[in-house]
């Protein structure tokens, strides 16, 4: 029994759960009920009501904007309120004092929430984390300061008062019509985040938050893709924004600071970030209970401070991902009880269990390259790249890097040809990954040079590194573990086959087809990887490293790159997976591929590899072509048996 | 405007940045260690304030009882801190910094209520714990409490610093801060340490929630208020540096205490964001930062 068919089988658990489109229905239906309950509310409810109402709607809007970068993107940019508040004053302030339109408003208003968010976000792309965590959560007190500055124009401390309404209260239905205009509003808001989310942005958001590594490395660039979740986000808040000014007829800079950021992130991370339903459900909470209790007293904020903290210690992924967790798990108590015969190494989210990890173990070296060949004919080869085969399509030149002082490469020059397969090999510390970090961009070399199908990567970011026609894998895979083995291989083809932004904001519902080409192509890929239907669709997190490692080549494979470098690939792998590796590469070669693979497993090497670097404290010591071919070197035979003395021992 | 009026600008930055960096070093301590964000630290400052009107101005303790008891309430929070927010979470959670910074800032919201129902709203002063007439130097009128907390912050730096380099628990400590599994490799008590680093930055923190009430009058929002400037003093200085927090604070501090002299006061915020950014854009770090906090990539 091996860790891959020891793998959970989402087809198996599935059983036990209600059919998915009739779940599907069932949550479909709420929703509509829902809406439907908030669209006729006016027939119930006193005015006052109806206003807190509103203003709930409009938190919760803007709610689904902040999720598009905290919750999605990973983008700590918590400048949410302030965006709605720049919104909320350029729609006040142009009505009142311009005698603009409202309708003519709301276009500037947005372009002020957007504008005021690209100001915040500049410091983004450069920091992570914390830092624009804090950078993002200073410009909310900035914000109130600002105001106060321009005091002559926005009214200082005292607020814009005297802002209109959207439809007067005194005409027949005026309360009504502004109620459905803050819902249509509301839902608008939340229609343009979750359809951005469904097309292939989603993907992309999802990376970078996960594995910004392994989107560059797939010739993604990272900065466009932050920028591009600074806009949407800012989308839904200056909509929201901008109404909330004539909802309350005033804006005051005292509503877009602290308390509304803390509501708006802890809305956001408390039911399930990075879903669509889950910041609606949490900020829709959070609203009612302060609307309920009355915003401004101390039992208010106690409550909200003490339900946040005690929340996610309970669920510390939100309780949506926490409450699945639980139940996921009854339901696979269920399970053992109904087969007792079931292996324990079964259980979902287990890391790669022990029993079969000894096993793997033993088996890794079992590798056979005779039997890959022979299985490989039964395979359908991918589509050969057509390259001048004369010119090598990795060339390295004189690479020189050192850290602190030490060298940890030393004036390395070697070159990959198409339909070649290339090994760097030596101790660890030698340099190996540090080279391979330089041809993929991620680390610039002090000296030396890399040239990739003929042109000069060095000094290029990663994301352009990778679009000249290289790609790599991790030693620790870079990959998203919430999504499934299919949508990380995806991740492969954004470069070429996501969809444009502007469809992604203004059509991404629209793009169906794309996102049923991109499963298509995924599913191809993961098939030539020897992939089960089921492994496809499991979670990443829930699969053995080795078939991680897989998932990365097959994001490699979907780039479509002719140069693809390797860290380790064979590490973890059981004989299994190897089998399905080398016959990945053997594939890869025959499509006139050029491969560099930084390996320690000395079967797996010799099996696949048709040339070896060998390197020793960052320098080469010697390239050794066709080494199946010819008898093996001294110096690799000496390297090869320590390597083995020290497996032995 | 003359050089006196300068004079005051620059005593009461360095003063200012002496508390900022005094509540950084806290926070700093914990960053460097765990890497996590303890948002409800601020509470524990104010709480430190709050503390000090109570024991000095209602019960007239002794100055001295006063200060070991708030240090105690400090170290005692710090530990509760680390047993009810910081270990329920490990292992558990796919995102510990998020979920941390989260947990406590429920938290800090929630203790900020508790001590404005206990104590009021109303911010009051607190008796001085040094003489409140001013000395002058060269025309320049110095309060004492500005002594005391820049004498406080060097001894508490300068004590880091030589424990860290000459103790075996500051050895422990740097090995912790450097690499958290490898120092577990090596037999350091990680989880011990972290409690006892917990702590040390809540004794840290109400420390400096006393310190500052010269500056600041107590109440339950002190904290909150004081803890905006020392997030730029740290983001400036750089996460997890020591000496980050204090150059920073002081940085900080000082564009507090003299900003206001030549503009609107409501420049401050506005000029401090432009300089945390205009950093961070050169160094992503901050000026001292460690990189590995930053780039968790």
């Amino acid at each position: 029994m091996t860790a891959v068919e020891s793998a959970p089988a989402p087809g198996t658990r599935r059983a036990f759960r209600t059919p998915r489109h009739l779940t599907g229905g069932i949550r479909a239906g709420l929703w509509v009920v829902l809406l439907v309950l908030i669209v006729i509310m006016p027939l119930f409810v006193s005015s006052y009501r109806l206003f807190q109402i509103e203003l709930i709607l409009l938190y919760v809007g803007a709610s689904s904007g902040l999720n598009i970068s905290v919750g999605y993107a990973g983008e700590m940019l918590l400048s949410q309120a302030t965006v709605m508040g720049a919104a909320a004053y350029a729609g006040g302030l142009l009505t009142l004092n311009e005698h603009w339109s409202l309708l003519a408003s709301l276009p500037a208003a947005l372009a002020v929430a957007i504008i005021w968010q690209m100001i915040i976000g500049l410091a983004g792309l450069r920091i992570r984390g914390l830092y624009l965590g804090l950078v993002s959560f200073f410009s909310v007190l900035v914000f109130a300061n600002i105001v106060d500055l321009l005091q002559g124009w926005t009214g200082g401390d005292d607020g814009l008062i005297g802002v209109q309404q959207l439809f007067s209260s005194q005409s027949t239905n005026g309360n009504t019509y502004s109620y459905e205009t803050v819902v249509i509003i509301a839902v608008v808001s939340v229609v343009v985040a979750s359809q951005f989310v469904a097309s292939s942005w989603g993907l992309r958001l999802r990376a970078l938050r996960d594995s910004p590594y392994g989107l560059a490395v797939s010739g993604v660039s990272l900065t466009r893709t932050k920028l591009a979740t600074y806009v949407v986000s800012a989308i839904p808040a200056g909509l929201c924004g901008w109404c909330l000014a004539f909802v309350n007829q005033s804006v005051s800079p005292s509503i877009f600071g602290l308390s509304l950021t803390l509501v708006l992130f802890a809305g956001v991370e408390l039911v399930g970030p990075g879903t669509i339903v889950g910041p609606l459900i949490g900020t829709g909470l959070l609203e009612i209970y302060s609307n309920l209790v009355s915003p401004f007293s101390s039992y208010n904020v106690l409550g909200l401070g003490l339900l946040l903290a005690v929340v996610i210690l309970v669920f510390p992924n939100g309780i949506r991902r926490g409450g699945g967790r639980t139940i996921e798990a009854l339901r696979d108590r269920y399970r053992h009880r109904r087969s007792p015969g079931g292996d324990a190494a079964s259980a979902p989210g287990g890391p790669p269990a022990s029993a079969t990890a000894a096993e793997t173990e033993a088996e890794q070296t079992g590798f056979d390259r005779a039997l890959v060949l022979e299985s490989l004919k039964s395979v359908e080869a991918l589509h050969p790249l057509s390259f001048p085969t004369a010119e090598p399509l990795l060339k390295v030149r004189d690479l020189r890097r050192s850290f602190d002082g030490n060298l940890a490469v030393a004036d390395a020059s070697f070159e990959v040809k198409a339909g070649g397969i290339m090994a760097l090999i030596g101790d660890n510390g030698s340099g190996k990954t540090t080279i391979i970090n330089m041809i993929s961009g991620l680390l610039r070399p002090d000296a030396g040079s890399v040239v990739i199908c003929g042109q000069l990567a060095t000094g290029r970011s990663a994301h352009q590194v990778s679009a000249l026609g290289v790609t790599r894998t991790f030693q620790i895979p870079q990959l998203i573990g919430e999504l499934t083995v299919r949508e990380n291989v995806e991740v492969g083809l954004l470069r070429a086959h996501g969809v444009g932004f502007a469809r992604g904001v203004l059509a991404g519902f629209a793009t169906w087809k794309n996102q049923r080409m991109l499963r298509a192509e995924a599913d191809e890929i993961c098939r030539l990887l020897g992939l089960s239907e089921s492994e496809i669709g499991t979670r990443i997190e829930q699969l053995p490293l080795g078939l991680r490692r897989l998932a990365e080549v097959g994001r490699a494979i979907a780039t479509g790159s002719p140069v693809i470098c390797l860290d380790e690939p064979a590490a973890g792998l059981n004989s299994k997976e190897l089998h399905e590796l080398g016959r990945a590469l053997l594939a890869l070669q025959q499509s006139n591929r050029a491969i560099l693979l930084v390996e320690h497993n000395v079967r797996f090497v010799m099996g696949v590899c048709d040339d070896i670097v060998l390197l020793r404290h960052g320098e080469v010591v010697g390239i050794y072509p066709d080494v199946r071919s010819n008898p093996l070197p001294e110096e690799l035979r000496t390297f090869f048996s320590n390597v083995w003395v020290e497996a032995a021992e | 405007m003359n050089l006196t009026t300068l004079g005051i600008g620059i005593a009461t930055g360095i003063a200012l940045g002496g508390v900022y960096s005094l509540i950084g070093l806290g926070f700093t301590l914990v960053v460097a260690s765990t890497r996590l964000f303890l948002f409800v630290f601020e509470s524990v400052v104010a709480l430190g304030g709050i503390l000090a009107f109570w024991f000095l101005n209602d019960e007239g303790w002794p100055l001295a009882a006063a200060v070991v008891a708030i240090c105690l309430v400090g170290a005692v929070s710090g530990l509760l801190l680390d047993i009810t927010v910081h270990r329920p979470l490990i292992g558990r959670v796919r995102d510990m910094g998020v979920a941390v910074l989260v947990a406590t800032i429920g938290l800090s919201i929630a203790a900020d209520a508790v001590l404005s129902l206990l104590f009021g709203g109303d911010p009051r002063q607190t008796q001085a714990y040094v003489s409140a007439t001013p000395f002058i130097i060269a025309q320049i009128p110095l309060q004492w409490s500005f002594v005391v907390i820049v004498s406080v912050l060097i001894a508490i730096a300068s004590g880091f610093a030589w424990s860290l380099r000459h103790t075996s628990i500051g050895h422990q400590l740097v090995a912790l801060q450097q690499d958290h599994e490898g120092a577990q490799l090596l037999g350091v008590r990680v989880s011990r340490l972290t409690t006892g680093v917990f702590a040390l930055a809540g004794l840290l923190s109400a420390l400096a929630g006393f310190l500052i009430t010269p500056l600041a009058d107590a109440s339950a929002t002190t904290g909150s208020t004081l803890i905006i400037p020392a997030f730029a003093a740290m983001a400036v200085g750089g996460f997890g540096s020591f000496t980050g927090a204090i150059v920073g604070g002081m940085v900080v501090g000082l564009v507090e205490g003299i900003v206001p002299l030549y503009a609107n006061v409501n420049a401050v915020n506005p000029i401090l964001l432009g300089i945390i950014v205009l950093v961070l854009l050169i160094r992503p770090v901050g000026m001292f930062g460690r990189p590995d906090l930053v780039r968790e990539y």
